[in-house]
């Protein structure tokens, strides 16, 4: 084996290394005109085989496991669409989607409108600007598996959360072992985590609207809801579209929180679409099915948002 | 009254939401950091205020920090090798891809479908990828090792520098690029000796993010990782034992996990929004 640098022998590290220079020693011997002429393939090129190597080919590959039969413990056959099938008759499928949708819906609703509202109750210049900006940033930047272990120090029975509650005068909760309420302790915690950002996205862009424009627009209609709607909102939905497509995508994804608080439990209550696909793969390791399980997802995520890119014209955000 | 974008909210209103808000956003980081100085005995139940409510110990940190150190050690170093080279790299590959799509036109396929490609692999669920990683890397006999973490923080973070180097790029007035070819600099050249300098604050905000994301990342340490190359996000989530969690270890290994991130954050955090929102926005 010899030495391993980063978990690779050195050989192979001399082999790659190698390689890669053959290749820039190449394009160093082409005539200038065409390597000038084509400079901007040259640059782009190595994210894109990059990218064909990790990601292209690892999703066929999937692709193709999914109608395998293939785990720990079986010989590899071909199964044709028998995971798929298997799957909508399973019925932690169904939960998994239960809870993902429900968790998705609730928990980004909440966010935007929170971050909204207080949005437009601060949006003015403000003393301090930066530490605010800071306070508010810091849920964002701890590691998301430490919040849902150090969740945990928070939720417990007598934990701080129950002592307040018991201050107003209400009885202490299951956090997380009541699996009515479990799955809203998860969704509490991420607002905890990403409302503010919402806030700090959406003040940014409030704070676009010309004064004397909403003025203006106040005198002519003597409405607050109209200038809202025809001044006020044109300016902030760029900010605001971004911020919910940025949250719907990370809360589809939901895995961390619920994996280190709760593990999916009590019983299904807060096993998220990953933790399902994580758990068939890696836990039971029956990797047909989960590979059938991913490219479901894969394909759900992709006609959603190509329906919402189309709706919102998303992509203008960017011209 | 009219309280849209013109008549601006009273003052007090403002502090008192930024304050509670603020609470909001910092208690649940005063009780990890006091849990850390708990006893066992105090750490179950509420005690708010030191010295008042309960007597603090450095014990908790005396063991992580002491006696457990090797242990951590090796987390923390692997958390950082894998963090760095996987800033590094997507670094040197991003810039290049956003200088490329910042500075030139594609015909073929134009530039606005190309980014959108890369703004699609932001929707790619991290889980889709786990079964053939795990396969792809057992057959590399990568499984279980750093180089696999960095290929893989590489591939998810990619898109995002790409995007956000394009947009840095952009803002780079293309006179300086013409006067460089005029004075006879290749089309590498003016990127490396004319555009990344003038580039650096961003670069460094964006290998920041990268960090923190390499840095808090879980689904694929948690599948590519065992014991060689396990990372501080999995120790942490070592610390249950038979008797059920013991907070006041959490809280400590929680604590040393957030600290680097919160400190890079410091820097750049003019940037973040900006930053996450993939340029879409100026923060």
């Amino acid at each position: 084996m010899g030495y391993l640098l980063l978990g690779l022998p050195i050989s192979r590290w001399l082999a790659v290394l190698t390689g890669v220079a053959v290749i820039i020693l190449i394009l160093r011997r082409l005539p200038s005109h065409t390597r000038e002429n084509h400079i901007k393939i040259f640059f782009l090129a190595p994210t894109i085989i990059w990218i064909i190597g990790m990601v292209i080919y690892p999703l066929i590959y999937a692709l193709y496991i999914s109608f395998l039969n293939k785990g720990a413990g079986v010989t590899t056959s071909f199964a044709g669409l028998d995971n798929y099938t298997r799957v909508f008759k399973d019925y932690k499928f169904w939960a998994s989607v239960r809870f993902t949708a429900k968790f998705v819906a609730i928990a980004v609703t909440v966010e935007l409108g929170l971050g909204f509202l207080l949005a437009l109750l601060v949006n003015r210049d403000i003393k301090a600007q930066k530490f605010f900006r800071l306070v508010f940033l810091l849920p964002l930047f701890t590691p998301p598996v430490a919040l849902g272990f150090l969740a945990f120090t928070m939720v417990f029975e007598s934990g701080p959360l129950n002592t307040f509650l018991a201050l107003l005068g209400a009885g202490p909760v299951a956090w997380t072992a009541d699996p009515k309420i479990a799955p809203f302790t998860i969704m509490l915690l991420d607002i905890w985590e990403w409302t503010p950002f919402c806030f700090l996205v959406i003040l940014a862009g409030l704070q676009l609207v010309p004064e004397e424009l909403g003025e203006a627009a106040y005198l002519d209609t003597n409405s607050n809801f109209q200038v809202f709607r025809y001044v006020t909102f044109p300016f902030v939905r760029p900010a605001f579209l971004t911020v919910m497509m940025l949250r719907l995508l990370e809360a589809l994804k939901l895995f961390d929180v619920p994996y280190a608080l709760t593990y999916g439990g009590p019983g299904l209550a807060t096993e998220s679409y990953s933790i399902l696909t994580y758990k068939t793969a890696l836990k039971h390791f029956t990797l047909g099915r989960g590979s059938a399980l991913a490219i479901l997802f894969l394909i759900t995520i992709l006609i959603l948002f190509s329906v919402l890119f189309r709706i919102s014209r998303f992509s203008r955000v960017y011209e | 009254m009219y309280r849209g974008a013109s008549k601006k909210p009273a003052r007090i209103t403002i502090y008192v939401v930024l304050i509670l808000l603020s609470i909001w956003a910092v208690f649940p980081f005063y009780w990890v950091i006091t849990t850390s100085f708990k006893q066992p005995k105090d750490a179950l139940g509420t005690k708010l205020v030191p010295y008042v409510d309960y007597q603090p110990t450095l014990e908790n940190w005396k063991q992580e920090i002491g006696r457990r150190w090797p242990e951590l050690s090796k987390g923390l170093k692997n958390s950082l090798v894998v963090a760095l080279a996987t800033s590094l790299v997507t670094l040197i590959l991003g810039s290049m891809a956003g200088f490329s799509l910042a500075r030139y036109q594609f015909r073929i396929w134009n530039n606005k479908n190309i980014l959108i490609f890369f703004l699609s692999q932001r929707m790619l669920p991290p889980v889709v990828l786990v079964i053939p990683f795990l396969l792809m890397f057992k057959a590399m006999k990568l499984v279980d090792s750093q180089l696999a973490l960095i290929m893989v923080n590489t591939t998810i973070n990619l898109p995002f520098v790409v995007l956000i180097m394009r947009d840095i790029f952009k803002e780079i007035p293309v006179e300086l690029d013409e006067a460089a070819r005029v004075e006879g600099c290749t089309g590498f050249e003016i990127f490396y000796k004319v555009a990344l300098p003038l580039a650096g604050s961003g670069l460094v905000a964006a290998g920041i993010l990268v960090f923190t994301f390499t840095w808090n990342e879980y689904l694929f340490a948690l599948s590519l990782a065992y014991q060689r190359a396990i990372t501080i996000p999995l120790q942490i989530a070592g610390t249950g034992n038979v008797q059920g969690i013991q907070f006041w270890i959490t809280s400590v290994r929680g604590l040393v996990a957030v600290i680097p991130p919160v400190i890079l954050v410091l820097f750049v955090q003019r940037f973040i929004v900006r930053g996450l929102t993939f340029g879409a926005l100026k923060g």
